[in-house]
């Protein structure tokens, strides 16, 4: 493996985010020059010197191996964890150094989990800043970097490979070039519409970017410490759940809807099987919180149910409620829809509905077979004929997450946490999803965990987002030669 | 200068990277120093203005007492032992203008909002004082006593004396006791103060500690790509030159770079291709 070569690709998504660094002081300096200004400033110079030291002694080169791809993504993801947390601890406050840690790659990884208690005192700039780790997060840094990347050709490609499941991957039927910009205009129209709709609904210029920017990027991110719930607003909410939905759909899918082609979200059965799920959840939560009598009518049960429903598939980890406060049945339902949550190809987590579909006709197959023996079954999505490969890889998948799960809910209660907590924190961990249930509820925080818990939760944010696999990958890059 | 700064980038291939890698160094090194200073000016600073502000505090607060005391003797001088030359309605006068000052000055150290009150109340027990030595002064005192004791079996009794015990001293003694509080509590505004000073010089420490340790990360990325890049290569060329020279082992590199190695190799290969000729 070129190590020179990896380092020069993580050195450009660095310079990217230093440019980030840089709007974020441009957005306290607009603020009265509030007290992150000058860490955000700092942490963009120290950065930008980090990541254009190695842009000046290594020569571009036209392609790269699938080993240096997984260590570009993988080292990418860590590095902007490590910088990401650089105007955190200069700025002080609540952020110690595990807490700053905790923070940048809940941002970074989309989560949106928190350790901070008063997310109002926090400066406009830190809380664009903060915002902004989650949209680079949801279109992954290495997306970023090969956006300004000037070689063109296999090296994107390759490095995409690691960044989507491989479910996705086989859903793009354009040439990588054009996935590039499928994905920049999708994700870039997404957040400027999403901001001007909140605008629209009431929120001012700054609430407005900065929860387009976690709606989008499906982190759950706010600034307020009542997340949504502080606004109390049913047309905020609507345009939230909006493009908290169409950030949990294909990308692929969502621009050939908007370009009108074939493949659209109308024709998709995954997006059909997403949004019937929703819509079943939210119905069934919506009657069990207005029988128990949590709200005084079903549309506002609808309306709580629905929010945290989508909130919770997309992985974004918005409020509107304290769903500790729900019925068992509601309570299960979210813990389910937080395993499943969005499709591949989306910036959302988990195991994703595209591998839920697969799973459940490979084991419908696998009745049919019981029943007749001699017979060939294939297994098809939207059409397209599944190889062993891909059924091996799903099912892999999915004992891999729910050993993962396990594991995650072992340590918690290894460290004092109670069952609920234990196991809804590390399924929000493994997800990106964020809140859970317990004491990391959806209107609590991680802050009361222990610092060991914290670090563990990070590794499993981590873990989650790189897929699992290409997280584990990195340690074995050696024995690929 | 901009010139200057122009030409030291203008050169190209190693010398450039060379130049560019160590002004980063000296950069962050400049950085990292220039922060520490900052940091530390304003520790310094925020440590100054708590050290002088709590001086300031119990520098008023000893004016306050100084002045509370002068007042007292003065009124019992006059009142108790009954000397009212002008010696102590000077005295009095005096020390009633310094309790003004001080209690003024109190006001303009402690602002009303770190602590409910207390200003207010101190304001207050002073110009109760001084309406009372005021009164005296005036002769307003058994009018007035008789006024607010009109059913007082006692009434016909009433001299400064006791003027003194049942009015002067009550307001004597709540006034010393506001002075005690305001001295308390004005260095106990401090303590957050403190608090949040141990708390920012701990915070002033990390800009420099990652300035340090983004530059460790820099030069050992320095070494690795001079390594790698550099040394490496012409270890290889000099070697397999070495090896041509010594048994005629076809020079044979494959150096992949554009820069000044790349052509080295480029011009030793044409060197022997016409050496051969």
């Amino acid at each position: 493996m070129r190590v020179h070569v990896v380092i020069r690709y993580i050195g450009m998504v660095l310079v990217f985010l230093a440019a980030f660094m840089l709007a974020s002081a441009g957005v306290s300096l607009l603020n009265n020059h509030d007290s992150a200004l000058y860490p955000l400033l700092l942490s963009s110079f120290v950065t930008a010197i980090l990541g254009l030291f190695p842009l000046i002694f290594v020569e571009r080169v036209e392609e790269i191996k699938t080993k240096e791809g997984y260590a570009i993504v993988v080292g990418s993801w860590l590095v902007a964890c490590v910088v990401g947390m650089f105007p955190y601890l200069i700025w002080g406050g609540e952020f110690s150094l595990v807490n700053a840690w905790f923070e940048s790659v809940s941002g970074f990884t989309t989560t949106g989990a928190s350790i901070l208690n008063d997310i109002e005192f926090l400066p406009r700039g830190l809380l664009f800043w903060r915002s902004a780790t989650t949209w680079i997060g949801g279109i992954g840094v290495v997306m970023f970097a090969l956006v300004i990347l000037p070689s063109m050709g296999r090296s994107r490609q390759m490095l995409y490979n690691v960044e989507l499941s491989t479910i996705a991957k086989d859903n793009f039927h354009y040439r990588s070039r054009e996935i590039m910009r499928i994905l920049i205009f999708v994700y870039l129209g997404l957040t400027l519409a999403t901001t001007v709709l909140l605008k629209l609904s009431g929120m001012c210029w700054f609430d407005a970017a900065t929860h387009a920017m976690s709606a989008c990027g499906t982190s759950g991110f706010s600034t307020k410490n009542a997340s949504v719930a502080f606004f109390d607003n049913p047309t905020i909410e609507l345009v939230m759940m909006g493009a908290m939905t169409l950030s949990g759909i294909h990308f692929g899918v969502l621009y050939a809807t908007m370009t009108g082609r074939r493949n659209n979200i109308f024709r998709s059965e995954i997006v059909r099987v997403y949004v019937g799920m929703m819509v079943i959840a939210s119905l069934i939560i919506a009657a069990n919180l207005f029988s128990d009598g949590l709200y005084p009518t079903f549309v506002e049960s609808l309306r709580h149910a629905s929010f945290q429903v989508v909130s919770v598939t997309t992985t974004s980890g918005f409020a509107t409620a304290d769903t500790n406060l729900w019925p068992s049945l509601a309570i299960i339902l979210l813990i389910f829809c937080s395993v499943v949550c969005g499709c591949a190809g989306s910036t959302s987590g988990g195991v994703k509905v595209d591998r839920l579909v697969i799973a459940a006709k490979v084991i419908r197959n696998r009745v049919k077979l019981q029943q007749h023996p001699t017979a060939v079954i294939t297994t098809r999505t939207d059409g397209t004929v599944q190889g062993d490969n891909v059924l091996n890889l799903v099912l892999t998948f999915v004992v891999a997450y729910i050993l993962l799960v396990l594991m995650g809910t072992i340590v918690y209660a290894m460290f004092g946490c109670d069952i609920m907590t234990s196991f809804t924190a590390s399924i929000a961990c493994i997800g990106n999803v964020g809140p859970g249930f317990g004491e990391v509820g959806s209107l609590d925080n991680y802050s009361e965990l222990p610092t060991i818990l914290k670090l563990n939760s990070t590794l499993l944010m981590l873990v989650g987002r790189l897929e699992i696999f290409g997280f584990i990958q990195l340690f074995f890059l050696r024995s690929w030669r | 200068m901009w010139k200057r700064i122009k030409a030291l980038f203008a050169v190209k291939g190693i010398e450039r990277r060379m130049r560019v890698a160590f002004t980063s160094i000296v950069l962050l090194l400049v950085f990292a120093g220039a922060t520490s200073l900052l940091e530390l000016e304003r520790v310094s600073h925020d440590t100054e203005q708590i050290l002088v502000a709590s001086e300031q505090s119990v520098d008023v607060a000893g004016h306050m007492l100084a002045a509370l005391s002068d007042h007292n003797d003065a009124i019992i001088y006059m009142a108790v032992v009954g000397d009212t030359s002008v010696r102590y309605r000077e005295a009095l006068r005096g020390s009633m203008l310094q309790l003004d000052a001080t209690c003024e000055r109190a006001n303009e150290l402690m602002p009303a909002v770190e602590h409910d009150g207390l200003n207010d109340t101190l304001a207050m027990y002073v110009e109760r004082l001084n309406t009372l030595a005021e009164e005296y002064l005036e002769g307003r005192v058994y009018e007035n006593v008789i006024r607010r004791r009109v059913s007082d079996s006692l009434a016909t009794n009433l001299s400064t004396r006791s003027w003194y015990v049942d009015e002067y001293k009550v307001a004597y003694i709540d006034l010393s006791r506001q002075i005690s509080r305001y001295m308390t509590d004005s260095q106990s505004v401090l303590s957050p103060k403190v608090n949040h000073l141990s708390h920012t010089a701990r915070r002033s420490v990390t800009p420099v500690f990652i300035s340090l340790l983004v530059m460790f990360i820099v030069v050992m990325m320095l070494y690795y790509f001079l390594k790698k890049l550099y040394v490496k290569p012409i270890l290889r060329i000099n070697r397999s030159l070495g090896d041509y020279l010594s048994y005629k082992v076809p020079f044979d590199e494959s150096i992949a770079c554009g820069d000044e190695i790349g052509q080295l190799r480029d011009r030793i290969d044409t060197l022997i291709t016409k050496s051969n000729k």
